[in-house]
């Protein structure tokens, strides 16, 4: 069932939608925040914090872009929330105490097997095309989209379609026992 | 949106979330969908590790960075190459003008180092693996940005930051810096002023004082044109 129906029923007082919602929306909350919070559990905290604030708001809410838009915004607000603690620690952000505590637990290590296989298929692709390769630079320097079409000189359409290649020669090269060339 | 309008909009956008650059209204958009899509939210938990690698690792960066030095080199000689000795009749008539224009064009990247010409006036002390053996050019009539990575900053917290001549005292400090982008590149612009041809010392430590990170780098600054 999808979140919106699960929405709908859970606003009816169906309790078993209301927690496959809620148990949804937090597995699928954690990739978004963790995107952006690298601490993984600070990720965590935000996610629980944003399904609170949804928890209590959301059956008075007639949602005029429908739910999962409303509930991005919900948690996207609340990691802002979260960046703008960090910014200004005097500030007024009670419902994000705790998190500081979280701030020395370091960025987790790499997965260096990871890595070391995913450098080789970098290389691998780069050798054939190496437009893929900008744009990981050109992300690292933090361009945006409409920045990078302009430096390649090509659409975001073009752009979309080689990161979409590029991830399936990726997905191809890292999986175990690979040894062909990608795009082979 | 149908099932196949769907999985192509999917594979379309996954990447380019993945890796950051969607405008903030792209990402939203995405990001609704995302929440009512399994297929984005399967192809986003499998990728994860990869594409954390992806936008954070420094090694990642030197890589794809080394790729794009690597391959625009070669691609644009044997370009010229193939161009100018396309074919044996060509080869005997063109050899001479295409020695010269080798030459020319093996110069053009030594004119610009001498004239100051890379990058401008940022000194990117996170691209190469070894600042410290690289010389930087610097014109004296333009601030100069120092870009460096420390992947470890928390965002909105303070830094101190140092310029440091060696064997000498500090030439800057800053005890609240937080000039990092979300990609945790940090850019000091600085005077030209305070920079003397010789070896500086770029140093982050944290407010208590314990130093974080240390880059070493050479300054030549050019002669002023008047």
């Amino acid at each position: 069932m999808n979140l919106s129906q699960l929405c709908a029923d859970a606003q009816k007082g169906d309790k078993k939608a209301e927690n496959q919602l809620f148990t949804k929306l937090f597995e699928r909350f954690l990739p978004i925040a963790g995107y952006r919070i690298r601490n993984r559990q600070d990720a965590e905290e935000v996610c629980q914090i944003a399904l609170e604030t949804i928890l209590a708001k959301y059956k008075e809410i007639e949602f005029d872009e429908g739910f999962a838009s409303w509930a991005v915004k919900v948690l996207d607000f609340k990691i802002r929330k979260y960046f703008d603690k960090r910014k200004h620690p005097l500030q007024d952000t009670t419902e994000m105490e705790g998190i500081e505590q979280n701030q020395a637990g370091l960025v987790e290590q790499p997965d260096f097997k990871l890595r070391d296989k995913l450098l080789e298929c970098l290389k691998k692709i780069g050798k054939r095309n190496n437009r893929y390769a900008r744009i990981i630079v050109m992300q690292f320097q933090g361009y945006k989209i409409d920045e990078i079409c302009e430096k390649l000189n090509t659409t975001p359409n073009n752009v979309y379609v080689l990161l979409s290649r590029s991830r399936s020669l990726l997905k191809q090269c890292l999986e175990p026992g690979d040894t062909h060339e990608p795009g082979q | 949106m149908n099932r196949d309008n769907r999985k192509e909009y999917c594979d379309k956008m996954l990447h380019a979330y993945e890796l950051g650059i969607l405008s903030d209204e792209e990402r939203q958009r995405f990001e609704s969908h995302y929440l009512e899509c399994d297929y984005c939210y399967e192809g986003v938990k499998e990728f994860e590790s990869v594409a954390r690698l992806l936008r954070e690792d420094k090694t990642v960066y030197e890589t794809a960075k080394s790729i794009t030095t690597e391959t625009e080199t070669t691609s644009g000689f044997t370009g010229v190459l193939s161009k100018l000795w396309d074919g044996t009749r060509k080869q005997a008539t063109f050899a001479p003008l295409a020695a010269a224009a080798m030459i020319v064009l093996l110069m053009i990247p030594a004119y610009l180092i001498f004239i100051g010409g890379q990058q401008g006036q940022v000194i990117d002390l996170w691209g190469s693996r070894s600042a410290d053996d690289t010389v930087f050019n610097i014109d004296p009539g333009e601030d100069v940005t120092l870009e460096f990575r420390y992947g470890d900053f928390t965002p909105g917290k303070e830094y101190i930051i140092e310029v440091i001549p060696y064997l000498r005292e500090s030439v800057y400090t800053d005890s609240n810096f937080t000039a990092f982008n979300s990609h945790f590149v940090g850019q000091l612009t600085l005077s030209p002023d305070i920079f003397e041809d010789g070896f500086y010392k770029l140093l982050l430590s944290s407010v208590k004082g314990d130093p974080l990170m240390e880059v070493v780098f050479e300054v030549d600054k050019i002669e002023s044109q008047e």
